[in-house]
């Protein structure tokens, strides 16, 4: 769910940011397939999988939702968000400053900026899990909103602002031991799954001789499928469907992976992605949703979902390093990514001390367990937030001259707000926040119709603004 | 030595593996799988990180 991409996706410091990548520049399927990969066996993965279980989805919503899911989101990588890349070979930025204008696309960078700081928070949280197995102080349970004990909250200060100072001093070497990580962290996850499978083997005395036999102890012991924990929304297959295929919406519909993917050498490497879903986001979360059944099983009060003692009961050591290591090397990124959005806005800032204070406010969010405990809602949130401009990128791209309307239009006539991008994108928003709040539509759900109403209203506001707005010089 | 590198590397991946499989099998004790999967852990990032180091970007 998270990134280890680097500065690419950002303004300052990296390649090709205000021209198209040219030929000899572009890569090979193969780094496609390991970026993505490690990308999406985040800490984060460790949080999803139990929630699924908190929010009592059964074994055939799950495993059937996930793999259905997970396929869309690839498809949304190869069929939306990669043709554009290999054919504009732009980053997300400098696309959209040539459709919005520089001031929409600082408000864009805020939204993101904040986003990601939330996200880095939750990631911070996961590491913090794991200095609770070594130190034994009291964490967060399930419903906490706020830190609930002296040793969590120097615990998570202690993580995050180790994880701010390195990603201010520029995170390249996290970077290199998340990449090198990588294969070893998803066979660790798996070795998980397949840990929790015996331990519940073990404690029901289910007799297993073949995968009937599992995939009647997962419907019976594991995914119940019974009501969820107090407060949770109920996960069915649509949940876990819709979840599995947004969680990611800001990337490939929301189209941010423009600027990875604009090195593709052909389009069809969006498939790449598939090792991030069918890795992080299928297995991983299904073994970590086994870890999770098994401690309520074992003990049905204890609903804390603490990657730190889920992992280590399985895996011992190894599988607390893996906590650490897995919410390190993604929460690191994450917040400099987020100092990149910020220092966009303030443009005279240092990216150092920008860094820095962000990752402090990331480090603050994460003492106050309510965002990672409410990942779910949270990660539906963060995609709803950048898919209308990921739909505005799409129509501009493909479909606006067909209206006899011209794409890129803030470059062409010289604008720095394109009122008809931002109006598609905030009353898009706004559309969701009624259809969430007064029509009952869960969030989950909002962000399908969510990119049918910003492209709509993208192309028809584009037909007043364009008529409004004229470029000085006409443009060839 | 780069060669040796990466047999160990792959070695010590298949070692990390190897015991939860066992495990599940019923054939292996969990602390010993803890054990040896701290050690396949420990092989790993020494063995990989020479050769990966330059790989990765």
């Amino acid at each position: 769910m998270s990134d280890k991409r680097q500065s690419q996706e950002t303004h300052s410091g990296s390649e090709y940011e205000r021209e198209p990548v040219p030929q000899n520049r572009l890569l090979g399927f193969r780094s496609f397939v390991g970026m993505y990969a490690g990308e999406h066996t985040a800490g984060t993965e460790l949080m999803i999988g139990p929630l699924f279980v908190a929010a009592g989805v059964s074994a055939f919503d799950v495993v059937v939702g996930l793999l259905v899911g997970n396929l869309l989101a690839v498809l949304s990588w190869v069929f939306m968000c990669a043709p554009i890349a290999t054919r504009a070979r732009l980053t997300l930025y400098y696309q959209l400053e040539k459709i919005c204008g520089r001031k929409l696309v600082t408000l864009y960078d805020l939204a993101n900026g904040v986003m990601f700081c939330f996200l880095a928070g939750a990631m911070v949280t996961v590491s913090a899990t794991a200095l609770g197995v070594w130190f034994n102080f009291e964490m967060p349970a399930l419903d906490d909103l706020y830190p609930n004990s002296l040793g969590w909250v120097i615990a998570v200060f202690v993580s995050g602002t180790m994880i701010a100072i390195v990603a201010a001093y520029g995170y390249k070497i996290v970077a290199k031991v998340g990449e090198i990580a990588a294969p070893w962290m998803v066979l660790v996850f798996i070795a998980f799954g397949l840990i929790g499978l015996r331990q519940f083997i073990d404690a029901t005395g289910t007799q297993v001789t073949n995968l009937s036999d599992v995939w009647t102890l997962a419907k019976t012991q594991i995914w119940q499928g019974g009501p969820p924990h107090p407060g949770r929304v109920k996960f069915t297959f649509w949940h876990v469907m819709f979840f599995a295929w947004f969680c990611n919406m800001a990337m490939h519909i929301g189209m941010s992976d423009l600027s990875v993917l604009r090195f593709a050498k052909k389009s069809w490497y969006g498939v790449a992605s598939g090792t991030g879903m069918f890795l992080g986001h299928y297995l991983a979360w299904l073994a970590a949703a086994i870890l999770y059944a098994f401690q309520l099983h074992q003990d049905p009060g204890n609903t804390r979902v603490l990657p730190g003692p889920l992992a280590y009961r399985a895996a011992g050591l190894a599988g607390l390093i893996c906590v650490i290591i897995a919410g390190w090397t993604t929460a690191n990124p994450t917040i400099y990514r987020a100092g990149l959005a910020f220092q966009a806005v303030i443009p005279k800032a240092s990216r150092f001390w920008v860094t820095l204070v962000t990752g402090g406010i990331a480090t603050v969010t994460g003492m106050f367990p309510a965002i990672t405990m409410r990942l779910l809602d949270f990660v539906a949130l963060y995609g709803l937030l950048l898919m209308p401009m990921g739909a505005v990128i799409f129509v501009d791209f493909w479909l606006i001259r067909k209206f006899g309307l011209h794409s890129y239009y803030a470059e062409r006539c010289g604008a720095t707000f394109n009122w008809a991008a931002g109006a598609a994108w905030l009353v898009t928003l706004a559309i969701a926040w009624i259809l969430v709040n007064y029509a009952g539509l869960q969030i989950f759900f909002v962000s399908l119709p969510g990119w049918f109403i910003a492209a709509t209203l993208y192309i028809g506001l584009s037909m007043v603004y364009q008529k409004k707005v004229r470029p000085a010089v006409a443009a060839s | 030595m780069r060669t040796m590198f990466i047999i160990v590397s792959v070695l010590s991946l298949v070692v990390l593996m190897v015991p939860s499989i066992l495990f599940l099998a019923g054939r292996m004790e969990l602390n010993t799988v803890k054990w040896v999967m701290l050690a396949a852990t420990v092989l790993w990032f020494a063995a990989a990180t020479p050769w990966l180091w330059k790989q990765t970007s």
